[in-house]
């Protein structure tokens, strides 16, 4: 009789090569068109691939994920990673809302576009090799910032390709230089060199979680809430700050924030830091120009 | 309208997931707090409905009624009706795209329009189909990029505050995210008045009309200035410019190029002189029709007439 189990077995004989890449970041920064070119990239240098966007409602700001998978044989797989052998994280705020190190194979590789360096506690327990670059900086010295978002993707895979040494970076400056031009080949350059790699093994400590027992109730309606997409200052590029000492209290940035995270309370204005984005709008509408902006650093 | 004036409350609450700079969270905020806290809110699909959050927690801090896209206006006129049936007073408003407004929703406000049903309808337009993608909608201006038309929209929009106008509606009235004051006085007026009303709000969307995020209030303004968009209320069969329009209308301000409107954003960097002058056209032609159904006795400065 046909036994499915010695089919297995040959299918491990011929054991090919593949690699499967998860990247994290958030909408606006090029996580999708990232996992395209890394796609396009392998393909060009004679290995099949493949990159499939999350599908979801997302918006820009809201945490976005991609999968691109690379094989040296035919690939007919067409779902999500789930166990993937490396990580780009373009943004380092995505780690504290969604759990980005899931299924992650020891002895992978992690990607972190970050401007600071990252906590030993952060990473799990396993052998990693780490390239950590500050992709926002990159982004923002080669002049890559589209409609108010730094661009991080670019900056991002040239860390990616120091730690993953199958695809040439000349193979991807071609791609690159093709659709985006000159500026983001020289971000390339740039954070190929910045990167530092570095081998990790983290010390996290696996969070038990707490089932809470649903609600009972008779009709399912929504309660009114804050922060229903989560702590949406984690989205900030840029911090608003509003400089007290010109601030005439015109209310003009209160009435125009978006978010309604200005509040106005005995005619001082102050910002919510919790909630605010950082679209700037407010920045934009102050008629004595009485806020700045500032990049957010803290990771 | 003063600034300060305007109440405290809010009714959209922060940490929402709309996208940075939003020019429709922008406008319902100030309608939320024009409307108060005695409001029924329906929303069909779009953007809304998605950045509002999803179930146990809203972002909205009055009742929101979640619709199928071609029902919104026929599940306001149910609710308003059901509402009066138990003796109860309450501002019933739908809040819909251009996509549930323009396209799929139309039979329907139509419908309550003709009726004279005794709600708020407010279309927060911004063009395109954000939610789904940036699509091309009918209200989606010749010349622009979408992903639906990649070399250029090859048709002129249609205009749906008109539409309502030749409806007979009691008040039909258009806003923009960039006249908050304006907006606000107009949403309190509309309030006051019994039977259908229409307000048409333009929102830009930073990502779909592609601009830096922080320029929705400096854009809006923009697209009234060069004409684009025309700020109006229509009431008791008379049509009325108001705000900067009015200025415009009257010659005390002179209308801005439209270019100064369109080079601002990425959906429209394509466009070639040809199609420039196609869009200049358009908005001399729009203004000189409006002109001619203004009713409040003023003459209309003799510019547009070029």
């Amino acid at each position: 009789m046909f036994d499915c189990y010695d089919l297995f077995d040959e299918v491990q004989l011929f054991y090919v090569m593949k690699w499967e890449i998860r990247l994290h970041g958030r909408g606006g920064q090029g996580v999708v068109t990232a996992s395209k070119i890394i796609a396009e990239a392998a393909f060009a240098e004679g290995y099949q691939s493949q990159s499939i966007p999350f599908f979801g409602a997302e918006r820009r700001g809201s945490p976005v994920t991609a999968f691109t998978r690379i094989s040296e044989h035919e690939i007919r797989e067409r779902s999500q990673i789930y166990h993937p052998d490396y990580l780009l994280i373009l943004d380092p705020l995505v780690m504290r809302t969604v759990d980005v190190f899931q299924g992650l194979k020891s002895g992978g590789g992690v990607v972190i576009s970050s401007p600071s360096a990252i906590e030993r506690d952060v990473f799990p327990n396993i052998e990693l090799t780490v390239g950590l670059v500050d992709g926002v900086g990159v982004s923002i010295r080669n002049d890559l910032v589209v409609a108010g978002n730094p661009v991080v993707n670019i900056p991002a895979i040239g860390a990616f390709l120091r730690i993953f040494p199958e695809i040439s970076i000349e193979c991807v400056e071609k791609i690159v230089l093709e659709k985006f031009g000159n500026r983001s080949v020289r971000a390339l350059y740039s954070s190929y060199d910045e990167t530092e790699v570095f081998r990790i093994r983290g010390s996290r400590e696996k969070k038990k979680e707490e089932r809470k027992k649903p609600e009972k109730v008779w009709i399912p309606a929504s309660k009114p809430a804050k922060g229903v997409a989560g702590i949406t200052g984690y989205w900030r590029d840029f911090r608003p700050v509003i400089d007290y000492g010109r601030c005439t209290g015109c209310l003009n940035c209160w009435i125009h924030c978006p978010e309604g995270s200005i509040s106005r309370k005995n005619g001082d204005v102050e910002i919510d830091y919790t909630f605010c984005k950082g679209c700037l709008v407010c920045l934009a509408v102050c008629p004595r120009k009485a806020i700045s902006s500032e990049r957010e650093v803290s990771a | 309208m003063r600034i300060s004036a305007m109440p405290e409350e809010e009714y959209l609450l922060e940490g929402n997931s709309a996208c940075h700079g939003c020019g429709s969270s922008m406008a319902l905020r100030t309608v939320l707090k024009a409307l108060g806290k005695n409001t029924v809110l329906v929303v069909p699909a779009s953007c809304t409905s998605v950045y509002q959050g999803m179930y146990p927690n809203s972002a909205i801090a009055v009742p929101v009624v979640n619709s199928a896209f071609a029902c919104s206006a026929a599940i306001a006129s149910g609710l308003k009706a059901s509402l009066e049936h138990k003796g109860m007073e309450a501002n019933v408003v739908v809040w819909a795209g251009d996509g549930g407004t323009y396209d799929i929703g139309l039979q329907a406000l139509s419908g309550a329009a003709e009726r004279n049903e005794d709600i708020i309808y407010i279309c927060y337009n911004n063009e395109i189909y954000s939610n789904t993608g940036i699509q091309r909608s009918s209200a989606t201006p010749f010349g622009a990029w979408t992903t639906t038309t990649v070399h250029g929209k090859r048709e002129h929009r249609k205009d749906v505050a008109e539409l309502m106008v030749a409806h007979g509606v009691p008040y039909v009235a258009t806003a923009s995210s960039g006249h908050l004051d304006d907006l606000y006085r107009k949403i309190r007026k509309a309030k006051s008045i019994e039977g259908f009303r229409y307000i048409e709000i333009l929102s830009p969307c930073p990502p779909g009309w592609k601009y830096s995020m922080e320029r929705t209030v400096e854009i809006a303004r923009l697209a009234v200035e060069t004409g684009m968009w025309i700020l109006y209320e229509y009431e008791n069969g008379i049509l009325k410019f108001t705000g900067v329009s009015k200025a415009i209308a009257d010659g005390k301000k002179r209308m801005k190029d439209v270019e100064e409107y369109l080079l601002l954003q990425g959906r429209f960097a394509h466009l070639n002189a040809e199609e420039i002058q196609e869009i200049r056209r358009y908005v001399a032609e729009k203004w000189r029709k409006f002109a001619g159904m203004r009713g409040d006795g003023h003459v209309v400065a003799a510019e547009f007439f070029v």
